[in-house]
């Protein structure tokens, strides 16, 4: 080849090469610097990688969180149930009218946590441990009736002050649109907008016609009963005369009266958040929260231990693990037992489980201990009973039968007669739930049975559920109420979406006629009877087969303090500060 | 008598021109020796696997040991016994994948070029439609609505590389179609549809031939996409796609020995079918040295 | 100049009846997905009532056949639907997420083209030397791995153990904001925006998955160079070039003319099956193209969003394929359309 030619194309070379160098060298940010140290592990010389990283900002704190999610919201509307992210949201954009009490661990009835700077207290009776956001004040006038205030210097991002027609606005939205709001209006005994009455503009007094409802105030703290700036909303054009419950504008935009507002949302990218500077317990640590959606939960990790995410949600089991004492510029913050359960619902009215002998192999073939060893890495403990115990003395606690015991599991399946095979759903963003799928499959192919492992993306299983088409599905949930009557309801009811196995039969009426009746009673000794009685009839005739209680687990920049834990099991970010 | 032993001289002869074929070419005999091999595998692979692939144990995420040469993944399952076992299943997708697209195509494609016309250009646009398709997603999409099954994915698979085949041997047949013989088959009498069938058939397949183990390979390929993505086979079947998704996430917690191995099990697999290609299209073109 | 003319035509005329066929085709294909997407929006929670009435809304409850006619109106008008993870019409998903895989593409295969071209050239020069026998290897090495490890290996190397390449998370760092929008290419915006920082940033972002999409990308069109020149090189012409004593360097010139309508169309071709193809290097490094969107739409049966991306991409193929044959055609006379 001619010089002339062998020369252009050297030059292009090193041209390209010193180009992506120097754009390398030039990025922003650096990945862990390694280091390599000795040490003596069991008698031999072993060499070990540390990784030291820099931090983003050593020494002052950043005026904006940043938080690294799997995904963004679809939508922003209290009204429709979205998944993870939006709740993330929910919590933050608004704020429900009345919240639980932050208080310390002993007192909430947890064990203690790690980092857990407090957490709220949930299983209190009646409005005990119920603290006042929107509603400042109330009056119990009788068990069925109680009168609100709104509070005064409760203002939106706009500066507007809270009226009750913001509330009034709510109830009348969440009964027309017939969604989340109606649902969870209804269960603390709203039946309808006539039970809210505006009495004045910062007066609003609200009945039960069905009789007293023991969780009427834990009701009101769920994360969708919000109230919604009004006037904001006219002056901007939100309300109209063909979208008169701003269903366009809500999904893009937030016009509550919480913390934080969003200023700019890129779907499928990220969400700019700024604080709300007439915050009324006054403006948050961060100024600003950067929302970002990072999909592969190991850039996710990647990204928190290097320094450039300060909250990272949704890492693996395994990843949490990793940052248990603090690794790189992120910590390890949980809570060994909330009101989370893992477990398998098993449809009782079709399949291989509508046979109660094979229900019952099923409680004695599940290895609960080497789930909790392997699995779950440690994190959780084996639940024994129906629901969570945190939730007080309406749960029958320890009342379960089960126990990993293999040979039992195969005399009642072979003894009656069950399939050789059946299915397993669960949703595919897990991974954890994979590992329990494998160690239940291995244990079922020791009698011959083949557990057919059905991954799918969330969406797909919530569909499946709605449509009563699962065989047995693996989950983990929980129940905002601390209450066994509301869980049940959630749960249980022969009526609830979230009840896979839509059993018919005599038991399954007889237990949902339990729960209207508890749910229609006030609370003591009698509801509790009545609670634990029919817990009992449920752990014997199905359909949820609980595991753990997985705990709550969080990984987080280690100079973020604050609250961490509520019972929604998402942050509210306007209770961190950095230290 | 003498038939038989003219056979037999036949077959060493093809046999002792093979053995040096390859003994010139180490690479090309390289690629023939990994084929053969992940053939043997496929078979036998589970049943010589020290450990059953999908039985979960104790020893969970442990490093590449005297007990588990390869270490164990997150439910314990042995990544050595499970990297062996796989070709069982890709090799099986990918060979019955391509030879289902074989036997849609070629026949299409022969048709497609042996019309004059605008006939043959009409099947032949059709199937260029399907050309257009991206097939990943589409292969996605079809699996996400079959169900997550290994027949389904054969059958993907299969639709997708189809149209393929048909555009290889439709041009093959246009080029045979101009020779001499086909002309003077015609000539003689044949009908149209034995000209196509021993004549031009049989001398279109050569571009197949060579194609096919590239197909494989690309096969398996998209295989270990669609569940690495988690839109192939379920878990816990042994598959390199969903042993690297597995282990993706465990790279940066330390674990690497569960992404590594399966890939590159899968990358030698590849490249000894493509390699077995390039010495078969030498072998069956000698000119193309 | 009839001729031409008349493969145009012929070609063009083809058009209306494969884009019809493909749309039927795409849109048959996404309704068949499980999930209910109304379900899926409105969460487990919602009433009966609320569910048909959304249903009816979205023209779901409506034959296939009839929602594929409504669909089709709609498309002419350029109207492909709203996606509900995004909330956003899809054209305008698509629209924002389009530059972000095309820089990638464009990157990645003409770095591809480039490495793959020359290498491929110098080495049919030299055949069985040093270089050749690498480039080989190499090739089939290439091809031979799957992308998306070739990807988690870069990450992996680059970022987590060496620390040199910034956060695999999209195309820019987190503090940084995109360039005021003109093609939608941060390159080229940030260019003419004079924001030299932006442009080192997304310069930064853009090595490893340009990288990652060259490296498995270069081997076939190195490949492909090297046996055509192998070929050309041999041919009659060359050799009585070399005869007639022209010079080495005016022979391979003339070889390398000869030699692209073939590496053209094997990148062209590369290019029309990339933009689905591109899908796990995307999810790999967050990337925020059309990859990633169209795997999220799967997942979330977002039914406007696959249809719409499905469409588009089938439609840049097809044009493309188009484009191809044509220039094929007119090139080479020999060819029969």
């Amino acid at each position: 080849m001619k010089k002339s030619r062998r020369g252009y194309m050297a030059f292009c070379f090193i041209l390209f090469i010193s180009l992506s160098l120097s754009a390398v060298s030039c990025s922003t940010t650096t990945g862990p610097e390694t280091i390599v140290v000795t040490e003596i592990v069991e008698g031999e010389v072993v060499e070990k990688i540390i990784t030291a990283t820099p931090s983003l900002e050593e020494a002052e704190a950043p005026d904006t969180l940043v938080v690294l999610s799997i995904t963004t919201p679809p939508a922003l509307d209290p009204d429709i149930w979205s998944g993870y992210s939006w709740m993330q949201l929910m919590v933050n954009v608004y704020e429900s009218v009345l919240a639980y009490e932050m208080v310390d661990e002993a007192e909430a009835g947890i064990p203690d946590g790690i980092l857990i700077d407090g957490v709220e207290k949930i299983n209190g009776a009646g409005d005990e441990g119920v603290v006042g956001n929107f509603f400042e004040s109330w009056e119990i006038v009788d068990d069925q009736t109680v009168i609100f205030h709104v509070r005064e210097g409760y203002k939106s991002y706009w500066g507007n002050q809270a009226t009750a027609d913001d509330w009034i606005w709510r109830v009348e939205r969440a009964f027309a649109l017939g969604a989340v709001g109606d649902f969870q209006l209804s269960v603390m005994g709203i039946t309808g907008p006539d039970d809210v009455e505006k009495i004045d503009d910062m007066t609003i007094k609200m009945h039960t016609p069905n009789g007293p409802n023991p969780v009427f105030f834990k009701g009101l703290c769920v994360p969708v009963l919000v109230a919604f700036d009004v006037k904001a909303m006219k002056e901007q054009g939100a309300i109209t005369e063909d979208d008169p419950w701003a269903t366009e504008a809500l999904k893009q935009q937030d016009f509550g009266y919480g913390p934080y507002h969003v200023a700019d949302f890129v779907p499928g990218s990220y969400l700019k958040l700024e604080a709300n500077p007439y915050y009324w317990k006054g403006e948050p640590a961060f100024k600003y929260v950067q929302y970002q959606e990072v999909p592969e939960s190991s850039n996710r990790m990647a990204m928190l231990w290097a320094g450039e995410g300060h909250i990272a949600i949704d890492l693996t089991l395994l990843q949490k693990h990793e940052f248990v004492g603090g690794k790189g510029e992120a910590v390890y913050v949980g809570l060994p037992e909330t009101n989370m359960h893992f477990g398998i619902q098993a449809n009782r009215t079709w399949g291989a489980f509508s046979n109660l002998d094979c229900y019952h192999a099923l409680g004695y073939a599940i290895p609960y201990e080497q789930i909790q060893e392997t699995a779950y890495f440690g994190f959780g403990k084996v639940m024994k009973e129906a629901m969570v115990p945190i939730f007080g003395e309406t749960v029958n606690a320890g009342n379960s039968p089960y126990y990993y015991d293999i040979d039992k599991a195969e005399e009642l399946w072979t003894g009656g007669n069950c399939p050789a095979t059946w299915t397993l759903t669960f949703a595919a963003e897990y991974p954890h739930y994979e590992d329990v799928g494998i160690l239940l499959r291995t244990e079922f192919a020791k009698f011959g049975v083949n557990v057919v492992l059905d991954k799918q993306p969330d969406n797909v299983v919530s569909a499946k559920r709605s449509a009563r088409e699962l065989e047995a599905l693996m989950e983990e949930g929980s129940a905002f109420v601390a209450d066994a009557g509301y869980n049940a309801w959630l749960e249980w009811h022969k009526d609830s979406f979230d009840n896979v196995q839509a059993w018919y039969d005599e038991v399954n009426e007889g237990i949902s006629s339990q729960i209207d009746q508890a749910m229609a009673m006030p609370s003591g000794p009698e509801r509790t009877a009545l609670l634990h009685e029919m817990q009992d009839v449920f752990v014997d005739q199905g359909g949820r087969m609980n595991i753990l209680i997985p705990g709550w687990h969080l990984t987080a920049n280690k100079h973020i303090r604050g609250h961490f834990w509520y019972a929604s099991n998402v942050v509210h970010w306007a209770d961190l500060y950095w230290e | 008598m003498n038939q038989v032993k003219r056979v037999f001289r036949g077959f060493r002869k093809e046999a002792t021109y093979l053995i040096g074929f390859y003994k010139e070419r180490p690479l090309s005999a390289f690629g023939l020796f990994i084929s053969m091999i992940f053939v043997f595998l496929a078979f036998l692979g589970p049943t010589i696997a020290p450990y059953n692939p999908e039985e979960a144990s104790a020893d969970f995420l442990e490093p590449p040991s005297q007990k588990h040469w390869f270490g164990t993944d997150r439910s314990g399952l042995d990544v050595f016994s499970r990297t062996i076992s796989a070709p069982r299943i890709d090799f099986t997708i990918g060979l019955v994948a391509t030879t289902l697209a074989v036997l849609a195509g070629v026949p299409m494609g022969v048709i497609a070029g042996f019309l004059p016309g605008w006939r043959g250009s009409t099947i032949s646009r059709a199937f260029d439609v399907l050309n257009c398709l991206p097939p990943f997603i589409v292969a996605m999409c079809l699996v996400a609505f079959a169900g997550q099954s290994i027949l389904n994915v054969i059958i993907v698979l299969a639709l997708l590389n189809a149209p393929l085949f048909v555009r290889l041997v439709r041009s093959k047949v246009h080029s045979v179609k101009q020779r001499k013989f086909i002309e003077s088959a015609t000539c003689l009498g044949n009908s149209q549809t034995r000209v196509m069938l021993h004549h031009v058939l049989p001398n279109s397949l050569e571009p197949v031939l060579v194609q096919f183990p590239v197909n494989v390979g690309w096969a398996i390929l998209t295989t270990a996409g669609l569940s690495f993505i988690g839109a192939g086979v379920r878990a816990p079947t042994p598959e390199w796609g969903s042993m690297i998704s597995i282990g993706a996430p465990l790279l940066i917690t330390g674990q690497w020995w569960v992404a590594i191995f399966p890939g590159i099990a899968v990358g030698i697999c590849v490249l000894g079918l493509a390699l077995f290609a390039s010495s078969l299209e030498i072998l069956l073109d000698p000119t193309r040295g | 100049m009839k001729r031409v003319a008349s493969v145009v035509f012929t070609r063009c005329l083809l058009i209306v009846p494969q884009v019809l066929g493909l749309s039927a085709l795409i849109f048959f294909l996404v309704r068949l997905l499980p999930g209910d997407p109304v379900i899926a929006r409105l969460g487990g929670h919602a009433p009966a009532l609320t569910i048909d009435n959304l249903r009816h809304q979205l023209g779901l409850d409506l034959p296939l056949h009839i929602q594929y006619i409504h669909y089709m109106k709609d498309l002419l008008r350029g109207d492909l639907g709203d996606s509900w993870t995004t909330a956003q019409p899809v054209i305008e998903d698509l629209k924002m997420r389009l530059p972000a895989t095309l820089e990638l593409m464009f990157l990645g295969m003409g770095i591809a083209l480039m490495v793959g071209v020359i290498i491929g050239v110098i080495s049919a020069g030299r055949p069985g030397g040093l270089l050749d026998r690498s480039t080989i290897f190499y090739t089939l090495l290439a091809g031979a791995l799957p992308e998306f490890y070739i990807g988690i290996i870069m990450v992996f190397l680059f970022y987590v153990v060496w620390g040199l390449a910034p956060h695999p998370a999209g195309r820019l760092g987190l503090a940084s904001l995109p360039p005021p929008r003109i093609t939608g290419m941060y390159l080229i915006d940030s260019v003419i925006a004079g924001q030299w920082d932006t442009f080192r940033d997304a310069l930064g972002h853009l090595i490893l998955p340009v990288f990652t999409l060259a490296f498995w990308q270069t081997g076939a069109i190195m490949k492909m160079t090297r046996s055509t020149m192998l070929q050309i090189l041999d041919s009659d012409f060359i050799n009585y070039g070399r005869l007639v004593g022209l010079k080495p360097a005016i022979i391979r010139r003339y070889a390398l003319r000869n030699a692209l309508p073939p590496i053209i169309g094997l990148t062209v071709t590369i290019f029309a099956v990339l933009l689905g193809g591109i899908v796990l290097i995307e999810q790999v490094f967050s990337w925020g193209g059309l990859g990633q969107y169209s795997v999220e739409a799967v997942t979330s049966s977002d039914y406007e969003a696959i249809t719409g991306f499905l469409m588009l991409a089938s439609t840049i193929s097809l044009l493309l394929f188009i484009m191809l044959d044509i220039a094929n055609a007119i090139i080479d006379p020999r060819l029969e359309l």
